[in-house]
């Protein structure tokens, strides 16, 4: 994926072309290909993209609808809004490969406000792929609100179907019944974007690098106490270690960091060199995912129990409002969470934590609770050292310290 | 006897049959068990925390009590139609506000019929509708309700009864109290919506009473309501008022209004079935009405008249006043209409 | 798609348009209880007692907001 860098602006449709050749028509074989491939979702699900595009075709009668998802609410993650600036037409021929062998009529590119960028670089490249007659169905752009939860899969269809961009439940999964009831493709911008690359150059050329479990390389954003803070193309099973020297290394000695963003799970500082960036490995010997690749870094000072009461607030302030369990359950976590956090908590609310964390998970409409419960669970393990003086009332230096970027405040609109 | 056997053949009922009492009996009912389901639906919507009683019940015992309701209704329209007094017919049992009985009062519970046919269906498909648009049309319902009382009120024939206001008064009391109930609690207990739901309950009991006790609750307000005053010809034909008084008599008849607005009505006399009254108005060299009194169809005079709804008009030496009851639209079109005739002397 | 294996049925609470008002967990308890703020949690396991799913049913008929279904599982096939 590398080609010409930040200060050139986007890659230009005939640059690209130059560069990587004409994309092949999609159809039957590309779903072989990307099982072959190995390649999966980069959304944060990791999901096999291979079975995900076999559903949508499975129910696909020519009129089914493929979504660029490029909203990136996650706030400390900027993949793919590096990526859609940068190289938009290789996203733009992943998805036209998909409404190949999808028999989509139809693609759009979700995108949410306050990247206006982003927008008008996307309208430019449009416009050049309009000009240059490419076989390619209608693209379009349809904004949404930069709220956390407007990218879940469902709050995409139900935006895209005239509704709010608030997640729907339903017995049906999208792949069958979509946007307007179509079969619908909603696939993470930069999964599409290795589409591009797999659908030219073949599953086994994508294998050429990472590991068996997770072939390829993957964008990662780092932040936090990183000398260079970015997006980086990383190769998958490098070592954490690896990738930190490439941002420069940290700033200040590491405390602890988070991987995998909101949703994520934090690591140890021991383990911030070891840990191999491969998916079955980070789940059986760590409990964690990649997520949607932001590694956040701590510096020392800082308080993991702090930083992880700040992002569950936030998150328990993004709720979608509809879910009785989601609503009141991360309202009554947050509330002790931060009584514990300002060291006048005590062992009492860290046990109600644990009932609600276990009463929330699967009771809602998606899994925005269990994201939010997860993350906090691994800090509440991760650093129970530390939890435990804060339970013991004693005071902690970790709000003073400037440790992860702030969660933004509150959004206000669901269209 | 053989008056009687006349007026049932003339076509007339000359006095209520079985179904008129049981119709009038089973809308009191519908509007018992109708006030019953709104108020434990008002109840049910609160999150009801009862002690011994599962909360489900209340949301049980409404989904039954709406079923006899729907039942008991049926009954009430059935009997309506079946019953040959106040003819209504199955036009007016469908279309609100054209019946020739208290059109617009009658015309309220048709409406309110309609409603509850769209949530009886709604519930009955609701796999079918989905949720959303069950829920919407189960709120309309809330509608049917006042819709019900006040046709009650403005039709029924037993209004003025004191067990029968006792009734009405009670199954009010009975929904403003719950909606009082549920709009005390949970997230709608605001200080606004509790205001406004104050001033509104206000209004409704002072306009809605102003209403019943200047209007049902009067005397005079089976006339005023539109009943037709069918009363049956119990003397043979003929000269009826032979002596030098005068006399008040029941009229019956159409009004016809063309486009132009001219009318033309046509009345019997209830009594002295022979005289008939016709009045036109006025042509283009005229400025006041005519009336014509004729009998069997021999012109006794026609003479102009004052205009408005009660006419004044000399017959020879016999002073008339014609006065017409119901209310007049200024729609083109032929209507029934009700009146007396009272005379200083006969008419011959 | 692949061959229909219906494997049963479960009972699933819509949680966007429950409101919590708890019918469900009164009528049939064997499968339903309410969490701290009233809201049900459904056994997400297959129904095989006849007398649970009529029950079952029963809720779903009461549940004011529709929020209760049965859902046909079927065996996953790729």
């Amino acid at each position: 994926m590398s080609g010409p860098g930040r200060g050139a602006g986007h890659e230009r449709l005939d640059d690209h072309l130059q560069r990587l050749g004409t994309r092949p028509a999609g159809g039957a074989w590309l779903v072989d290909v990307l099982k072959e491939s190995g390649l999966r979702g980069r959304g944060g699900a990791w999901f096999p993209t291979w079975r995900k595009w076999a559903g949508v075709a499975r129910h696909s009668s020519g009129h089914s609808v493929v979504v660029i998802n490029a909203s990136e609410g996650e706030p400390l993650s900027s993949k793919d809004r590096t990526l859609v600036s940068l190289r938009p037409h290789l996203v733009l021929d992943g998805a036209a490969l998909a409404a190949d062998t999808l028999g989509a009529e139809q693609i759009v590119l979700y995108l949410s406000r306050g990247v206006d960028s982003a927008r008008r670089t996307l309208l430019r490249a449009l416009d050049e792929r309009r000009r240059a007659r490419l076989a390619e169905p209608p693209i379009r752009i349809v904004m949404t609100p930069h709220r956390y939860i407007a990218g879940e899969s469902s709050a995409v269809v139900n935006r895209l179907s005239g509704g709010r961009a608030k997640p729907k439940f339903s017995l049906q999964r999208s792949a069958e019944k979509g946007v307007k009831d179509r079969p619908t493709l909603v696939q993470n911008a930069e999964t599409l974007a290795h589409v591009g690359m797999i659908g030219r150059y073949g599953g086994d050329w994508f294998r050429n690098v990472g590991t068996a479990s997770s072939p390829g390389t993957t964008l990662m954003t780092l932040c936090g106490n990183v000398q260079r803070p970015g997006v980086y193309e990383v190769d998958l099973g490098t070592r954490l270690g690896s990738v930190l020297e490439a941002a420069g290394g940290t700033v200040r000695p590491a405390a602890g960091a988070l991987l995998g963003g909101y949703f994520g799970t934090w690591l140890a500082p021991t383990l911030l060199r070891d840990v191999t960036l491969d998916v079955d490995d980070l789940r059986t010997a760590h409990g964690a995912s990649l997520g949607c690749g932001v590694l956040a870094v701590l510096p020392h000072g800082s308080c993991g129990v702090v930083e992880a009461t700040r992002i569950f607030s936030y998150l328990a302030a993004e709720t979608a409002g509809q879910c009785g369990p989601c609503v009141n359950g991360l309202a009554a976590i947050s509330e002790a969470m931060e009584r514990i956090a300002a060291s006048v908590g005590g062992p009492a609310d860290l046990d109600r934590v644990w009932r609600w964390v276990d009463m929330v998970r699967g009771r809602g409409a998606c899994r925005h609770p269990d994201g939010a419960v997860g993350m906090l669970a691994s800090a509440l393990t991760v650093f129970r050292d530390h939890l435990e003086m804060h339970l013991a009332g004693q005071p902690c230096n970790g709000r003073e310290v400037a440790g992860l970027p702030q969660p933004p405040g509150p959004g206000q609109w669901w269209r | 006897m053989t008056a009687y056997l006349l007026a049932a053949a003339a076509g007339a009922a000359n006095s209520p049959s079985w179904y008129w009492y049981a119709t009038r009996g089973l809308g009191t009912s519908t509007l018992i068990v109708l006030t019953g389901t709104v108020v434990l639906g008002i109840v049910t919507a609160r999150r009801w925390v009862g002690e011994t009683t599962p909360a489900f019940v209340a949301a049980d015992m409404h989904r039954n009590l709406s079923l006899l309701g729907v039942f008991l209704l049926a009954a009430h329209i059935v009997t309506t139609l079946l019953d040959p007094y106040a003819h209504i017919g199955v036009r007016d049992v469908a279309i609100p506000f054209g019946a020739a009985y208290r059109p617009i009062w009658l015309g309220l519970g048709v409406a309110a019929t309609w409603v509850l046919i769209g949530v009886a269906a709604s519930s009955a498909l609701r796999n079918r509708v989905g949720p959303r648009v069950w829920r919407l049309i189960h709120w309309a319902a809330y509608a049917s309700w006042p819709l019900a009382v006040i046709h009650g009120v403005g039709t029924g024939s037993d209004s003025q009864a004191p067990w029968m206001i006792a009734v009405v008064t009670s199954c009010v009391a009975a929904v403003l109290f719950s909606l009082g109930l549920r709009l005390g609690q949970g997230r709608l207990a605001t200080l606004p919506i509790r205001a406004a739901a104050a001033i509104v309950v206000v209004t409704f009991i002072v306009v809605a009473g102003g209403w019943a006790f200047n209007g049902p609750y009067k005397p005079g307000w089976s006339a005023k309501a539109g009943t037709p005053q069918v009363e049956a010809a119990t003397v043979k034909p003929g000269l009826v008022h032979p002596g030098p008084g005068g006399f008040s008599d029941p009229l019956a008849g159409v009004l016809l209004r063309d486009r132009a607005g001219h009318v033309q009505i046509s009345l019997r006399d209830m009594i002295d079935t022979g005289l008939t009254i016709a009045i036109r108005s006025p042509s283009l060299n005229e400025t006041l009405p005519v009336v014509t009194i004729a009998r069997d169809d021999r012109i006794i005079c026609a003479v102009p008249t004052t205009a408005g709804t009660t006419l004044y008009a000399v017959c020879g030496v016999t002073r008339l006043t014609i006065a017409f009851f119901g209310a007049f639209s200024n729609a083109e079109g032929e209507r029934q209409i009700t009146g007396r005739l009272v005379t200083s002397g006969p008419l011959d | 798609m692949a061959v229909n294996d219906d494997i049963g049925r479960r009972l699933r609470v819509n949680p966007v348009l429950c409101k919590g008002y708890g019918y469900c967990a009164e009528i049939v308890p064997e499968i339903v209880s309410l969490d701290d703020w009233g809201f049900p949690a459904v056994n997400p396991g297959l129904i095989d007692d006849g007398k649970v799913l009529h029950l079952a049913e029963r809720a779903i008929a009461t549940c004011p907001r529709l929020a209760l279904v049965l859902e046909q599982v079927v065996s996953d096939h790729d």
